[in-house]
């Protein structure tokens, strides 16, 4: 009976496929879009927690402990690795401080920074030139340095400064890697004026103390940040002996203008990938329905003869609710198939990062289908209820 | 006459046959008011997300006095950026949107009543709030008379408020600054720690008037913030600044800058992430609302006109001529994707208002897309209830009433 009215079941077909492809493709822009959003905030830093002995405040772009606090320990790092690795991906031990640095006849003061290699995943620095020190490097305390941008500007006047000797107080050291630029953060702290050298290095051949003022902890995700850091805090608590009353001798803080810019993102995005979705929904809806509507409104006649030639009213409906289910299904179904290609399509010309919604696409396959089977037998049913007569009369 | 003719006939056919006029009708309205909130709420959420990173400023360019051989910033003997410098990278160079500037000290005792704790203070200029980005959340900034009269007033940091306060709010209670009284008029939102654990909230901020000549007595400025009015200009001003500060400072190449200059690449790279992809899901949801539209469009026009061959085929038996009946279906094409059309744009501007004094989902509405997809959907109309017709109208008219 479809192939009888090709057209009409091709239209039907297609107001179908396009309703639900569209959802699909809406929805997957959207999530995209809100992925790709909320990853490059995260790259600033929103899952970052720093632990820091005694406080230190911002000073024209630098940061400076205000006291010197020395309870922070390695050890304490290794600790909340170990102890705390349901919440916490990364953790980089940090001893840093001002000290001068000479290069030929050209010396300045510079953040020598003592960390693990985990540091510049933590804070998301990427290497422009060179190595990273590694483990090894670490415990053997080799003497190796990568320098950030500014100095490469201010020390080697732009020259790639890799295997370039230099002096960070009285101690050579061997520059092994260049930062890339970063330039200053929302705080207005410049990230390119640093040197990070091997965190035992630091502690046993430049700064000459066993302490650290800082500890980065990355947790595993932001709805983990206040248990993380109630958790960090507790592991420290314990392990430096601090009784009930006696006040933390450490800081444990996040970056708060960045979490509140990530939670709003988050909510915008998720709240417009809904709406666009559920109008589309509802366009592709009213299609289908319309679609259907017409095309039963058009077989009038043909169920009067049918009745008149003697189908029960239960055939006629049967026969109705059986064309609708196969038009319904199997455009549904068509229509999530062209939706996923065509995300894929645009994921692989455009290089988008359109990312398929599983529950936008059943909702939309669902729905659809529950309108085409609804507006495509209520019409059918009320005609096989007429007088044959009078819907053969029918227009 | 003729006209009115046509339009009577059209507008009785249509009549006559309400259900399927009606769908037409609701099927291009729908189509129009959904595109209108649509890309309304794209647009709506471009703005909020991008005003988020508005506030990790992308536009900002961090002049530090002091480097090379000078430690740089708050240094006293760093004495090397003045206000005039400041005044005329303001003046001097195009493309800047503001200048703020400060002069600071860190660790300066501070102490209320019977509590002391060492905090960075900074001297800055009235816009402090726009530069940075970082707003009051209890009390007021201070102003502009302020400013002028080198008034002992000052805007305290989260951390110095509940260090030096313990709870108790901190508006209108005086401090000391160096053993001067100031008093305290806000206290600023809080911004956390830097990328570097440095935090942000342990400091007050004074009038750059009363820092400079009363609290520091100093002549040198710390640090200038410089807002560029657009992101992808940063570069042309931060180099511009570099070479204005190094003339009137007479610094010959090889000698070493006695300042400064950052930008903020990291954030202007995430920013420009940001715009792009916004940019892309604003065209996709646009495209794709006007594919659907019309596609639904085109499927109701196609049915609605071979549910009438039958009426054609009488007509052309009856003496009607060919272009007759395609005036007539041209004249029923055009009134109800307009009607539809308009009505779609009146419902969606409501939907979009409704939905903007409701809920917290911002919508901003714009009429190049709803332009575009009116004449689409009138286009649609046309050519999908034409063809079909004109096939018709081409029969043997015994043919098209079989």
């Amino acid at each position: 009976m479809l192939w009888t009215h090709k057209l009409r079941t091709l239209l039907s077909v297609l107001g179908i496929v396009v309703g639900v492809a569209t959802v699909t493709v809406m929805a997957a822009v959207g999530k995209g879009a809100e992925q790709k959003v909320l990853d490059g905030i995260r790259r600033m830093g929103t899952n970052l927690i720093t632990v820091t002995a005694g406080k230190v405040a911002v000073m024209a772009g630098r940061e400076r402990q205000t006291a010197l606090v020395t309870t922070l320990l390695p050890a304490d790092a290794d600790a909340i690795q170990s102890s705390a690795g349901d919440l916490v991906s990364l953790v980089a031990p940090v001893q840093s401080r001002k000290m001068p640095v000479k290069f030929a006849e050209i010396s300045l003061n510079t953040n020598i920074v003592g960390t693990s290699p985990e540091f510049l995943k933590i804070r998301h620095l990427r290497l422009q030139s060179g190595d990273l020190f590694d483990e090894q490097d670490n415990r053997a305390s080799r003497r190796v340095a990568v320098v950030g941008q500014t100095l490469v500007h201010d020390l080697f006047g732009g020259a790639d400064p890799v295997g370039q000797r230099i002096r960070v107080g009285r101690v050579p050291f061997e520059v092994i890697g260049a930062l890339a630029p970063a330039g200053v953060d929302a705080n207005g702290v410049d990230q390119d004026d640093q040197i990070l050298v091997p965190l035992r290095t630091a502690l046993r051949r430049v700064f000459n103390v066993i302490y650290l003022n800082n500890i980065y902890v990355q947790a595993r995700s932001e709805d983990l940040m206040d248990e993380c850091a109630a958790r960090v805090g507790q592991i420290l608590r314990e392990r430096h002996h601090l009784r009930e009353g006696i006040a933390d001798d450490f800081t444990i803080q996040t970056q708060a203008v960045l979490l509140r810019a990530q939670r709003e993102t988050q909510r915008t995005f998720s709240s417009l990938t809904i709406s666009v979705a559920s109008l589309s929904l509802v366009v592709g809806g009213v299609g289908i329905l319309a679609v259907m509507l017409m095309s039963v409104r058009e077989r009038v006649r043909e169920i009067g003869l049918r009745r008149a030639l003697g189908a029960r009213r239960r055939d006629i409906l049967f026969q109705f609710l059986l064309e609708a289910i196969i038009l319904s299904v199997s455009g549904g179904l068509a229509g999530a198939a062209v939706g996923i290609a065509g995300v894929s399509v645009l994921a692989y010309l455009a290089s988008w990062d359109a990312v398929v919604a599983p529950e936008a696409v059943s909702l939309a396959v669902a729905s659809s289908a529950a309108i085409g089977l609804v507006f495509g037998t209520i019409p059918a049913r009320k005609a096989s209820l007429a007088n044959p007569v009078s819907s053969l009369r029918a227009e | 006459m003729r006209t009115w003719r046509l339009l009577k006939q059209s507008t009785t056919a249509l009549g006559r046959n309400k259900t399927r006029s009606f769908l037409v009708m609701l099927g291009v309205s729908i189509g129009i008011a959904a595109l209108t909130v649509v890309v309304g709420m794209a647009q709506g959420a471009n703005k909020i997300v991008m005003r988020q990173v508005q506030t990790f400023g992308p536009t900002t360019i961090m002049l530090f006095a002091g480097g090379g051989r000078n430690e740089p910033g708050a240094d006293p003997t760093v004495v090397t950026l003045t206000l005039d410098d400041a005044q005329a990278v303001e003046t001097q160079i195009p493309g800047i949107r503001m200048v703020c500037v400060q002069a600071m000290r860190p660790r300066v005792l501070v102490s209320y009543r019977d509590q002391a704790s060492e905090v960075t203070v900074g001297g800055a200029s009235g816009n402090f709030q726009e530069s940075w980005e970082w707003y009051v959340e209890e009390g007021e900034f201070f102003t502009e008379q302020d400013l002028n009269g080198m008034a002992r007033v000052a805007v305290a940091g989260q951390t110095v408020a509940s260090t030096l306060f313990q709870g108790v709010s901190p508006i209108g209670e005086t401090i000391r600054i160096n053993n001067a009284n100031f008093t305290v008029t806000g206290l600023l939102s809080s911004k956390g720690s830097s990328a570097g654990g440095g935090d942000m909230d342990d400091r007050i901020i004074i009038p750059i008037t009363t820092a400079m000549r009363r609290t520091f007595n100093t002549v040198g400025l710390t640090n200038v913030r410089i807002t560029a009015m657009k992101a992808d200009d940063v570069q042309r001003v931060a180099n511009e600044v570099r070479a204005l500060i190094r003339e009137r400072h007479m610094i010959q190449p090889p000698e070493l800058d006695d300042f400064r200059v950052v930008t903020p690449d990291v954030i202007a790279g995430l920013s420009q992430l940001v715009a792009g992809t916004l940019n892309k899901v604003l065209l996709a949801v646009t495209i794709l609302s006007l594919v659907v539209g019309g596609i639904v469009l085109m499927n109701l026009m196609l049915l609605s006109v071979t549910d009438r061959r039958h009426e054609i085929g009488l007509r052309r038996a009856l003496g009607g001529r060919q272009r007759d009946v395609l005036l007539q279906f041209l004249f029923e094409s055009l009134l109800l994707t307009i009607s539809g059309g308009l009505i779609g744009l009146v419902a969606g501007a409501g939907a979009a208002l409704v939905v903007r004094s409701w809920s917290v989902q911002p919508i901003v509405l714009s009429w190049e897309p709803v332009a575009v997809a009116l004449a689409l959907s009138v286009l649609v109309g046309l050519v999908f209830g034409l063809l079909p017709a004109r096939r018709a109208a081409g029969l043997h008219p015994v043919e098209a009433l079989r």
